[in-house]
């Protein structure tokens, strides 16, 4: 390994710069090889390799998965059926189970844990933890992580915040149940609703953990992407895999301690005695508080503006790992590379200023209400752009449809599907009557929960070989990604003929009032597709572990002939530092398919005599 | 170089010019920024609508505060003749200024957690029945800024003892700006919040 590697065509002041300072600190064999033995504790515990913390994340969002997903599975075995005792629930659940039926406190505690587990603990750690670590150094060239030893702690904080969640299933009064929203004062007062006491109280400790966790993960890719780009990978050269990253990571770093206020203020209320939240408060006839004088419109202010960022934390990876899939399969550059961009950081700076859309019915003045409206509605515009873009990428492409392409297009199906619905609730006037029906429920689902699954699917067919150096099996994902689509559809979609008759969230069981009986077959339906959907991500898990060990072994460095430097490692299975010599030089940008009678120029190829390149 | 012993992990060269460390510094400080933009929002909401409605208690701020403030803006002052004189190679001008910033820092503490003990005696409460919202968010606010000087002082408190059994040449001058940049942050913040607190 030399500088002389760096001689490639042009030699500006700054590839000298770069060359001299390069060579010092990258080359400087043998006289640094100490002996490093990995023990199975620094290899795959405390492990410091991005790519193996990158592992740790997706396995345990996978973990999170399976349980956010059978909390689902069996509130909605109660929506289905809401006057039928199975016997399993009583052996499963215990006394939250009387007789086979889920108790109604219970209940609320399985929708809140639910929510709560799958936005932050698969959607954000899952997704985002896993697809920053992985690809941020591999894509734009870098030996890991800025520092390291920060993003260890990010995940480690992050199995903190997991264990502390996972342990208040086991606490006598039951998980937290005011929903994952935690408004105050529901979620203040275990006189309200059990869930409120220990639960909740361990509810926050994890959400801090998490947000720490969280906020060394965005430091960390924000860093890196700035600072850590190999030579020639000028930022409009970066994937769009990257861009969507950083952004993400910026969103995050900005909203979380929003969030963190608001739990901070919401611990003093519930256990100091503060009145923050808390105001004259009757249960059962009774005044409950000494103290006066709190709001719980503030904390509603202080959760949103999170909650709603927090929302495109969740759908910003997956739209950039469904651009990069999307034209890798398609054969195509990205349509709108730059569009690509401005609508990343269009949609990421609205998403500080329309928080208010989740807060119509809260009494705001309504003049107030139709500014966040019309900031809320031009959201649509970067959307449509993302949305026209993809399509445009697709169109005429040379398709190959492997299980990440199938789920990248199914993406693009729930996000045009769901983000319609958005234009609806966006709207005050309509919202006031759809507002806290299935509509919404509907709506979310569709466009953030159901879309952001089908990216993290993507990314991890997608780069599964690189990951484990194996492929999983493509007939198993097919058969997964038929069910989870059209499942997701026959789910969803009746919710919104529920929602806009009226049927109310939360409740427990939709035969209770006549208005909504007649809802109850519908019901039924979507608990019947629901469950089927849930014991079909069998398909994937199995797949997964299975491929990990016996999936047929990768062979070619780049199996899906793309061309970003992900591909370009000595090694199938990268060391840690990624590449073993130099790290590649970059010379275009990563979207060039089908160009000049070409198949595919990697990154990597320096351009030919008179070539345009970006 | 089979096995890429030698691929410095830790210590990577910095592609844009910045130190990758002292920017990510600077990218935690926006966090905790906005942390705090995210609780000051709320007590100036709550000011304003409590006003209006008559009822936003006033109190009178203990001197304590008065003081704290003037010890901490000394200490940041102190800091930054320190790093001079680490620029300079001057080790017993460092030692004695390291040490005199930690103790100002500390003192800082100390004076704050003497002027919430004379909250309690004027009968200014953080929880509880007697409890106000103008009170309630002046601990939670000065206390939340004392939790970020006590993890700047962690590290002030090391770099001393390292200052006094290690010679200079062991300090990275970016640890010593690093260090400057987080303590001259949490002093802007305190007077940020101490003109919010008493305005």
């Amino acid at each position: 390994m030399s500088a002389s590697t760096h001689h490639h065509g042009h030699v500006d002041q700054e590839s000298i710069y770069h060359d001299a300072v390069w060579h010092e600190h990258n080359s400087h064999e043998p006289a640094n090889q100490h002996d490093h033995h990995d023990t199975f504790f620094s290899k795959y515990i405390f492990s410091m390799d991005h790519k193996m913390i990158a592992k740790q994340f997706l396995v345990s969002g996978i973990v999170w998965a399976v349980i956010g997903g059978l909390l689902s599975a069996l509130f909605r075995i109660q929506l289905g059926y809401p006057d039928e005792h199975f016997a399993f629930l009583q052996t499963l659940l215990g006394h939250w189970a009387p007789d086979g039926k889920i108790d109604p406190q219970f209940y609320l505690a399985l929708v809140t844990m639910h929510g709560t587990i799958m936005v932050f603990f698969v959607l954000t750690g899952g997704l985002s933890g896993t697809f920053s670590n992985f690809l941020i150094p591999l894509q734009i060239g870098a030996r890991d992580m800025a520092s390291p030893m920060l993003n260890m702690l990010s995940y480690w904080f992050f199995f903190l915040s997991s264990m502390v969640m996972l342990s208040s299933f086991f606490v006598a009064s039951g998980p937290a149940s005011a929903g994952w929203t935690v408004y105050p004062p529901l979620s203040a007062l275990p006189e309200a609703v059990k869930g409120s006491g220990a639960g909740q109280s361990l509810w926050l400790i994890s959400i801090a953990f998490f947000i720490i966790s969280s906020l060394l993960g965005g430091i960390n890719y924000i860093t890196t992407i700035l600072n850590l780009r190999t030579k020639g990978m000028s930022m409009a050269r970066m994937p769009l895999t990257i861009w969507s990253f950083f952004i993400t990571a910026i969103l995050g770093l900005l909203s979380f301690p929003v969030l963190l206020s608001a739990a901070l203020l919401l611990i003093f209320d519930r256990s100091i005695g503060t009145s923050f939240y808390l105001n004259e408060i009757y249960i059962g006839g009774r005044a409950i508080l000494d103290q006066t004088g709190g709001s719980s419109i503030l904390y509603q202010h202080l959760f949103w503006f999170l909650g709603h960022p927090e929302v495109y934390i969740v759908i910003l990876p997956a739209m950039g790992i469904v651009s990069e899939v999307l034209s890798v399969n398609a054969r195509k550059p990205i349509f709108g590379y730059k569009a690509m961009i401005g609508s990343l950081l269009a949609i990421g700076g609205l998403s500080f200023i329309v928080w208010a859309h989740h807060m119509f019915v809260s009494g705001m003045n309504p003049f107030v209400g139709s500014i966040f409206v019309v900031l809320t509605l031009i959201i649509a515009v970067p959307s449509a752009v993302k949305v026209f873009n993809w399509l445009a990428t697709l169109w005429r492409g040379n398709i190959r449809f492997t299980p990440a392409m199938l789920f990248a297009i199914g993406f693009v199906s729930l996000f045009i599907s769901g983000g319609l619905t958005g234009l609806f609730l966006g709207n005050s006037t309509i919202d006031i009557e759809l507002t806290k029906t299935y509509f919404v429920v509907a709506h979310f689902h569709i466009v953030m929960g159901v879309a952001a699954f089908f990216g993290l699917f993507a990314g991890v067919y997608h780069w599964f070989p690189k990951m484990f150096g194996r492929h999983m099996n493509s007939t198993l994902a097919y058969v997964h990604f038929f069910v989870t689509f059209i499942g997701s559809y026959l789910i969803f979609w009746p919710m919104h003929y529920q929602g806009m008759a009226g049927l109310p969230r939360w409740y427990y069981n939709h035969n209770s009032y006549e208005s909504f009986s007649h809802l109850g077959d519908l019901s039924k339906f979507i608990s019947t597709v629901a469950v089927i959907v849930f014991i079909c991500q069998v398909f994937f898990i199995i797949n997964f572990f299975w491929s990990m060990y016996k999936g047929r072994k990768v062979t070619e460095a780049n199996p899906w002939e793309a061309t970003t430097l992900e591909w370009t490692t000595d090694e199938i299975l990268p060391i840690h530092g990624n590449w073993a010599g130099d790290i590649p030089t970059v010379y275009r940008w990563p979207y060039d398919y089908s160009k000049d009678d070409r198949e595919f120029i990697p990154q990597t190829e320096p351009a030919r005599e008179g070539e345009h390149v970006v | 170089m089979q096995k890429g012993n030698s691929i410095d992990i830790h210590n990577q060269v910095s592609t844009s010019g910045i130190d990758a460390k002292k920017f990510a510094l600077w990218a935690g400080l926006a966090s905790i920024v906005m942390f705090f933009i995210g609780i000051t929002s709320a007590f100036i909401v709550k000011k304003v609508a409590a006003q209006a409605a008559g009822n936003w208690k006033e109190f009178a701020i203990p001197t304590w505060f008065y003081f704290s403030t003037a010890v901490i803006i000394v200490s940041s002052l102190t800091y930054w003749m320190a790093v001079r004189a680490f620029k300079v190679n001057n080790r017993s001008q460092f030692q004695i200024l390291l040490l005199v910033t930690t103790i100002l820092g500390a003192l800082f503490l100390t004076m704050q957690y003497l002027g919430w003990t004379r909250l309690v005696e004027i009968g200014i409460y953080l929880g509880g029945a007697q409890s106000t919202a103008s009170g309630s968010f002046f601990y939670v606010i000065s206390g939340a800024h004392a939790a970020h000087i006590l993890g700047g002082l962690v590290f002030l408190l090391i770099a001393t003892i390292k200052s006094f059994i290690k010679p200079l040449s062991s300090f990275k001058s970016a640890s010593i700006d690093m260090i400057g940049t987080y303590w001259h942050f949490v002093d802007i913040l305190w007077i940020y919040l101490f003109i919010l607190l008493i305005y």
